[in-house]
């Protein structure tokens, strides 16, 4: 891979919890490159330290040890508002558990997210993005007034509302049944084909990972294989 | 797009209306006890300054406590003396009212009842003149005939006795009254008014707004005293060309007599009620604690349940200083309309105390207003600073995972 194609990279991670006797080491010098446009699955059993390293690659957390690089700059050792603001400009996030925020409809939780990124409200933007989703009319209500696969889908709206160019989804599947997953796959594989969106998916679910272009594998803190 | 913090609030509406309600009777209370307090006192300085005259002539023992005090009195010699006074061959007052004052009970409360000549009621009100009826005594002739009886030649040892029959007859029983006592006791013209073991008729009505909120004849007043001929204080006007300074030592020049500007009447009534201020205000002051000490657990709660939507907000972007701008509106939002509540219920408290109490002013002043708006504001920023503190060290990564 060339290194003008990588937009993501990670060199040497190590990240522990806890204090002595009881640290827990979780990522172990853990090295990974991204290519700009790709759809990459991390694969791993529970306690290998996945969430951990997206939480990392994605700047919710500093590592102990080691680099992030984002679009060719080391991010990593950014301080807390520098790391915040690229956040808000080159990420977005997708949670197992979806993350809505439940005082707001669907549409004021992308508004929301627009509005951090500094795009303003984007009113068609939002709407043609939920409409593309199949979701236009449940968006108007709040998360909890809405079924399992719309808080998802309105979970992938708002991480594709204002376009980052990197998203990373944690177990984004890990709460839907198997339509809804599918639905979930199809919108990743549309983000990352007709909107030019790198994306990095956490899954342990080995048919959603196939669903990526290529599969790496962690266990117990470093990747230990790949599949392109 | 309804903004976050007011999406919060309106999810939580009884914790917010209740936070908001805390804030309210808070300020309330404040705009209301202060209006109460100042009020009252500045209602009293206001009714003693339409007084026609420029300076308060007293004993010098009595002091500044010119309210309620009746430490000394003036014997006829003083008020001649006073009325003589000269400096340079210059009269130093164009004319003195000699009052006397007493504590009678009206209508259930206390009253500062002034006996005055017929002739000087009119520089005691509030635009000279009665609103209705007619001035008491009003040829003098009870006076003239009080005075003779206490100048009749009598044995030494003889009682001067007047019946309260005598004195009805004579014309020594009228009162005038102000229009919010005759409001407050349902009095008019020709009602009777038991104080003081005798019966008065009102024979007038005052505009509120004059001296006292009620006046009899000066006779009257020193005989039911047991001190005829004797006053409580003059009201001095300056003579043509005098200055107060000169006057005011003019009088104290006499030794026995001392005088103070009517204008500073008012400062005397709030240096001598001040401390009454200190005990409303740090009332005021405890319950702005305690209101803003609930608002600042229902943020604190707030918080403590968003920690999850706090991580979400991070990781979408949101710096600290956004976070921490969440708190502080929602805190500010909740304590602006607090106080907009409690400045909208300082007016029926207000008209509420009135009612029942009539004699009481409640004065809802701007300034008042304006402290309990500042006063909510910064105790809203305040109260937010705690809860905003926890917000922005929120850890992110687990948070986000919270159930």
């Amino acid at each position: 891979m060339e290194e003008s194609e990588c937009i993501l990279e990670a060199r040497g991670l190590h990240k522990s919890f806890g204090r002595p006797p009881a640290r827990e080491h979780v990522l172990r010098g853990l090295d990974l490159r991204v290519a700009r446009g790709e759809f990459l699955a991390v694969m791993g059993p529970s306690g290998c330290g996945k969430s951990t390293l997206l939480h990392v690659l994605g700047l919710m957390a500093a590592p102990d040890e080691g680099q992030v690089w984002i679009g060719g700059r080391e991010v990593s050792g950014l301080g807390e508002a520098d790391r915040a603001r690229v956040r808000r400009e080159r990420i977005g996030f997708i949670f197992q558990r979806f993350n809505l925020i439940s005082v707001l409809s669907g549409y004021d939780n992308i508004r929301l997210s627009l509005r951090i990124r500094g795009a303003g409200d984007g009113d068609e933007a939002v709407a043609a993005l939920l409409e593309s989703l199949g979701v236009a009319a449940a968006a108007r209500r709040k998360p909890a007034q809405m079924s399992i696969g719309q808080q998802q889908r309105v979970a992938v709206a708002r991480a594709l509302a204002g376009t980052p160019e990197l998203l990373l989804a944690d177990e984004p599947t890990g709460s839907l049944d198997s339509a809804n997953q599918q639905g979930l796959l199809e919108m990743l594989r549309w983000a990352n084909t007709a909107k030019q969106q790198t994306i990095l998916m956490i899954t342990h679910a080995a048919h959603v990972a196939a669903e990526a272009d290529r599969i790496v594998t962690m266990r117990d803190g470093r990747i230990v294989g790949q599949d392109a | 797009m309804i903004p976050l913090p007011l999406a919060n609030i309106l999810h939580h509406k009884v914790r917010s209306g209740l936070s908001a309600l805390g804030v309210a009777i808070a300020v309330a209370m404040l705009v209301t006890l202060a209006g109460l307090s100042r009020g009252s006192l500045q209602e009293v300085a206001d009714r003693w300054e339409v007084v026609d005259a420029d300076l308060i002539v007293r004993p010098a023992q009595v002091g500044e406590n010119l309210v309620t005090a009746r430490q000394g009195l003036m014997g006829p010699r003083e008020v001649e003396r006073v009325t003589e006074l000269a400096d340079g061959g210059v009269r130093v007052f164009d004319s003195v009212v000699p009052v006397y004052v007493h504590r009678w009970r009206i209508a259930g409360q206390e009253h500062n009842v002034v006996g005055v000549a017929p002739g000087h009621l009119g520089r005691l009100l509030s635009g000279g003149k009665l609103q209705a009826g007619r001035v008491f005594d009003p040829r003098n002739a009870f006076a003239d005939w009080l005075e003779g009886r206490l100048s009749a030649p009598a044995d030494d040892d003889e009682v001067i006795d007047i019946t309260p029959e005598e004195l009805g007859e004579r014309g020594g029983l009228e009162m005038v009254v102000d229009s919010r006592l005759a409001r407050a006791a349902a009095l008019a013209v020709g009602s009777k008014v038991r104080t003081a073991g005798h019966t008065f008729t009102v024979v007038g009505i005052a505009r509120e707004g004059a001296m006292v909120r009620a006046f009899v004849p000066l006779a009257t007043a020193q005989w039911l005293g047991g001190d005829p001929h004797r006053v409580t204080f003059l009201f001095a006007s300056l003579g043509r060309g005098v200055d107060e300074p000169a006057a005011i030592r003019a009088v104290e020049g006499t030794r026995r007599l001392s005088a103070v500007p009517l204008g500073r009447f008012r400062a005397i009534l709030m240096d001598q009620f001040g401390i009454m201020f200190v005990y409303v205000d740090a009332a005021n002051t405890i319950t702005l604690i305690v209101a803003f000490l609930f608002v600042l657990v229902t943020l604190y709660t707030a918080v403590i349940q968003r920690t999850r939507e706090i991580a979400i907000l991070r990781s979408m972007g949101a710096t600290r200083r956004f976070v921490l701008a969440q708190v502080t509106c929602e805190s500010l939002i909740l304590t602006a309309c607090g106080a907009a509540g409690g400045i909208a219920l300082s007016f029926p408290a207000a008209a509420l105390i009135e009612a029942a109490r009539p004699f009481l002013t409640v004065a809802i002043s701007a300034g008042w207003i304006v402290t309990g708006v500042c006063v909510a504001v910064i105790g809203g920023v305040a109260a937010s600073v705690y809860p905003a503190w926890c917000a922005i060290r929120v850890d992110v990564c687990e948070a986000i995972n919270l159930e």
